[in-house]
C-alpha cells in the first residue's frame, strides 16, 4: 500500500496535476483539428517533458494520449471530418445530428461515452495487466524474441491491406534502428566512417519526422487546391443526454467498451477498427437500425465509448509485455524509457509506485477531458477556426524545436526532415507507416534478445525451439501470416471472378 | 500508363536499396570473431536480404497483367496534380532545412522569426504584414517564454549571432 500512497502523493502534486491538465488540453486540440493527430501531439510533447520529473512527464503524456483520443469527436460532429482516424465512425451519425440542429447533444453524448469507455477500460486494464505480467515474468530472451516477432507480425498484417507491404514497412523501421554504434559489440554500423552518425537514428527524431512532416505536406497541398475545411458552427455548447436516454444506452456503452478494450489489447489494431466494429454492433442490435446514419445518438455513443476503451486495452500489452500496439503507445513507450521505466513484466517488481501512478494519471486525465470538453467546447470550436495552413507553420517550428531539444543535435533536425520525406514518399507508394514505427520501437529489443539467446546457447540456434511458450508464439506468428495470405488469395480470386464476369457480360453485350 | 507502374518503380527502388544496404553491411561491419555467435553483422544483413526478397515479390506481382483497375489502384493515384505535390514537398523540406541551418548559425529567435515570415509570405503567398509580423514575433517569443523560460527546454544558440537564444 506504500507504493499506492506514494503514487497518490505524486499525482496530487500541483505541478503533476497541471502537467496532466495541460497534456489533456493539448491532446484535445490536436485530436480535434483535422490534420493534426494525437500521435503527432505525443511526439511533439515528449521532448518538452525531458526536464520534468517522472510523475509530471508520464502524466502529461497520458493526458495528451487520452485527450487526443477524445478530441477527435469534436470535428467529426461539427465538421463531418474526423479529427483523428478513430473518430471516423462518429461522423456517420454525429454530423447528421449537427445538421439536424442537435450538435450540442451529440457533443455531450460523445464526451460522456468517451469518459465511460475510458474508465471502463482502465478497470479492465488494472486487473489484466497484473495477470499477464505474472505469466510473462518467467520469459527469457527466447520467449521475448518470439513474442516480439508475433507482435510485429500482427502489426504488419493488420496495418495495411497487403502483408508484403506491411512487412516491408516493418523491415524499413528495423533497418533504420541498426544504424549507429552497436551497443553489444561496440562496432559502428552503416556509418561509413562518419563520426556524427554514430549516435544513430533516434527513435523520437524518426517519429516526429514520420508523424508531422507528411502531414505538413498534405496540409499545404490542401491549401493550394483550396480543399481545406471551413467551419460554420458558432455558439455551440455541449448538452448532456437525459437520464432516460442514458438508461437506454447504458448496456450499449458497456458492450462497446468491452469490445474496444478487447480490440485495443491486440497489437496492430486500434481506435478506428474498434469504433467501426462498435458502430456496426450498435446498428445490428438496435431496435431501430434504419435510424442509424440519420442522426441517432447511439451511433455516436457506441463508437466513442469503443475508441476510448482502446486506450486501456492498448496499455495491457504495453505495460505487461513492453509491446506497443499502435503509434501512440509506441511514443509513450519511448517516453517511459526516457524516464527510466522499462515496460514489461519486471515493471511491477521494480516500479510498483509508477504503475499506480499510471493508473491514477489515466483516471485524472479522463476526468479532465470530460470536464474540459463539456465546459470548454466553445474554446475548441474557436481553435477549429484557425486556418490549418497557419497551424502547419506552427507545427513546422515545433518539429525543429522538438527534435533539437531531444539531444541538442542539429544533425537530428536534418535527419527528421529526411525521415519525414521518406515517410511521405512511402505513404504515396501505399506502404503503411505504423509498422515502420513499431519496427523502430521493437527493433533493438528484437535484435538484443535474439543475440543474447544465441550467446547464452553458445551459438546453437536450436535454443529458439527449446521453450513451449516460444513455439506457441511462432505457431501464432505463422497462423497470422497464413490467415492473411489466405484472405489475400480469396480477395484476389473475387476480383478476378468479378473481372471475368464483367468481361463476359461486355462480350455478351457486344 | 498502366496502374501497375508505381509498383514497378517501388519494387525496383527497394531492390536497389536492399542491394546497397547488404553491400554496405558486408563492407563496413565486421563479422563475429568466432563462428559460435551472431555478431553485429547478422541482423542487418538478414534484414537487408529479407527486404530484397520482399521487393522481388512486389516486382513479380506488378509484372503480372492486371485484369481490371481495382479501387486500391485508384486510391494510390489520388487526384493531386504533380506540380502542387512537388511544390508542397519542396516547400516543406526547404523550410525545414532552412530552419535547421538558421538555428545553427543565428540561434532560435532570429531563425524562428525569419522562417515563420518566409512560410507565411513567400511560401503560402499571404502578404498581410500584420499577420506575418504577428505570427513570427508571436511564435518566437511565445515558444521562447513558455518552452525556454518556463519549461526549461534547451533552445539552440546561434554560432554567428544571437538574440537571447
Amino acid at each position: 500500500m506504500d507504493a499506492f500512497a506514494s503514487a497518490l502523493g505524486a499525482v496530487s502534486d500541483p505541478f503533476t496535476l497541471l502537467a496532466i491538465v495541460a497534456g489533456a488540453i493539448i491532446g484535445i486540440v490536436f485530436g480535434s483539428v483535422p490534420g493534426l493527430t494525437y500521435s503527432m501531439a505525443l511526439a511533439l510533447v515528449l521532448p518538452i517533458t525531458f526536464k520534468f520529473d517522472t510523475s509530471a512527464a508520464i502524466g502529461m503524456l497520458l493526458g495528451t494520449y487520452i485527450g487526443g483520443m477524445t478530441g477527435g469527436s469534436v470535428s467529426a460532429i461539427l465538421l463531418g471530418i474526423p479529427g483523428t482516424p478513430s473518430a471516423a465512425a462518429t461522423v456517420l451519425d454525429g454530423y447528421k445530428m449537427t445538421r439536424n440542429g442537435r450538435a450540442g447533444l451529440a457533443l455531450g453524448g460523445a464526451v460522456l461515452a468517451s469518459g465511460f469507455g475510458g474508465i471502463f477500460s482502465l478497470l479492465v486494464m488494472i486487473v489484466s495487466v497484473d495477470l499477464v505480467a505474472r505469466l510473462a515474468i518467467q520469459f527469457g530472451p527466447v520467449e521475448i524474441f518470439a513474442l516480439v516477432l508475433f507482435g510485429m507480425s500482427t502489426i504488419c498484417g493488420l496495418a495495411g491491406k497487403s502483408l508484403v507491404r506491411g512487412m516491408i514497412a516493418g523491415i524499413i523501421g528495423l533497418l533504420l534502428m541498426t544504424i549507429g554504434l552497436d551497443d553489444m559489440d561496440g562496432v559502428a554500423r552503416m556509418t561509413f566512417g562518419w563520426t556524427p552518425l554514430l549516435q544513430g537514428v533516434d527513435l523520437l527524431v524518426a517519429m516526429v519526422g514520420l508523424f508531422a512532416v507528411p502531414q505538413i505536406m498534405k496540409t499545404l497541398i490542401d491549401y493550394k487546391l483550396d480543399r481545406a475545411f471551413k467551419l460554420n458552427a458558432s455558439g455551440v455548447r455541449s448538452e448532456l443526454p437525459t437520464l432516460k436516454q442514458l438508461r437506454n444506452s447504458f448496456w450499449l456503452m458497456f458492450r462497446c467498451s468491452a469490445l474496444g478494450t478487447a480490440v485495443g489489447s491486440i497489437p496492430g489494431t486500434g481506435g478506428p477498427i474498434a469504433a467501426f466494429l462498435a458502430y456496426d454492433h450498435a446498428k445490428r442490435f438496435s431496435k431501430e437500425p434504419e435510424r442509424f446514419g440519420k442522426g441517432k445518438l447511439d451511433g455516436v455513443m457506441a463508437p466513442e465509448s469503443a475508441n476510448n476503451a482502446v486506450t486501456g486495452g492498448a496499455m495491457i500489452p504495453l505495460l505487461s509485455l513492453g509491446i506497443p500496439g499502435d503509434p501512440a503507445t509506441a511514443v509513450m513507450l519511448g517516453g517511459f524509457l526516457i524516464h527510466g521505466l522499462v515496460p514489461g513484466p519486471m515493471l511491477f517488481t521494480n516500479n510498483k509506485a509508477e504503475v499506480y501512478l499510471i493508473y491514477l494519471a489515466i483516471f485524472v486525465s479522463y476526468v479532465t477531458v470530460v470536464v474540459f470538453q463539456y465546459f470548454g467546447i466553445r474554446g475548441f470550436v474557436k481553435l477549429l477556426k484557425v486556418p490549418p495552413h497557419l497551424m502547419a507553420v506552427g507545427i513546422l517550428i515545433m518539429c525543429g524545436v522538438g527534435t533539437f531539444a531531444i539531444r541538442n543535435s542539429f544533425l537530428d533536425v536534418y535527419m527528421m526532415v529526411g525521415v519525414g520525406l521518406i515517410g511521405y514518399l512511402l505513404m504515396r507508394a501505399r506502404i503503411p507507416i505504423t509498422p515502420i514505427i513499431l519496427g523502430l520501437v521493437l527493433g533493438p529489443t528484437l535484435e538484443r534478445e535474439f543475440r543474447t539467446a544465441v550467446i547464452m546457447s553458445e551459438g546453437s540456434f536450436g535454443v529458439f525451439f527449446s521453450s513451449t511458450a516460444a513455439v506457441v508464439f511462432y505457431a501464432m506468428t505463422i497462423g497470422v501470416i497464413g490467415f492473411h495470405f489466405y484472405g489475400q488469395m480469396r480477395d484476389a480470386k473475387k476480383t478476378r471472378d468479378a473481372a471475368n464476369g464483367k468481361n463476359a457480360q461486355q462480350q455478351g453485350a457486344n | 500508363m498502366t496502374s501497375r507502374r508505381p509498383d514497378i518503380i517501388l519494387g525496383t527502388i527497394l531492390l536497389v536499396v536492399s542491394a546497397l544496404w547488404c553491400w554496405g553491411v558486408l563492407a563496413t561491419i565486421p563479422g563475429a570473431e568466432d563462428g559460435s555467435r551472431l555478431g553485429a553483422r547478422g541482423f542487418p544483413l538478414g534484414l537487408g536480404l529479407l527486404l530484397g526478397g520482399l521487393s522481388l515479390i512486389i516486382l513479380l506481382q506488378s509484372l503480372r497483367p492486371a485484369p481490371v483497375k481495382t479501387i486500391d489502384d485508384e486510391a494510390a493515384a489520388p487526384d493531386i496534380s504533380r506540380g502542387v505535390e512537388a511544390w508542397a514537398i519542396a516547400a516543406t523540406v526547404g523550410l525545414l532545412v532552412g530552419y535547421a541551418a538558421l538555428l545553427e548559425y543565428t540561434g532560435f529567435m532570429i531563425a524562428t522569426a525569419l522562417v515563420v515570415a518566409a512560410a507565411v509570405g513567400p511560401v503560402l503567398g499571404i502578404w498581410r504584414p500584420k499577420l506575418i509580423l504577428g505570427m513570427s514575433v508571436g511564435l518566437s517569443l511565445g515558444i521562447y517564454l513558455i518552452f525556454g523560460k518556463l519549461l526549461g527546454v534547451y533552445l539552440p544558440y546561434g554560432k554567428l549571432i544571437n538574440l537571447a537564444f
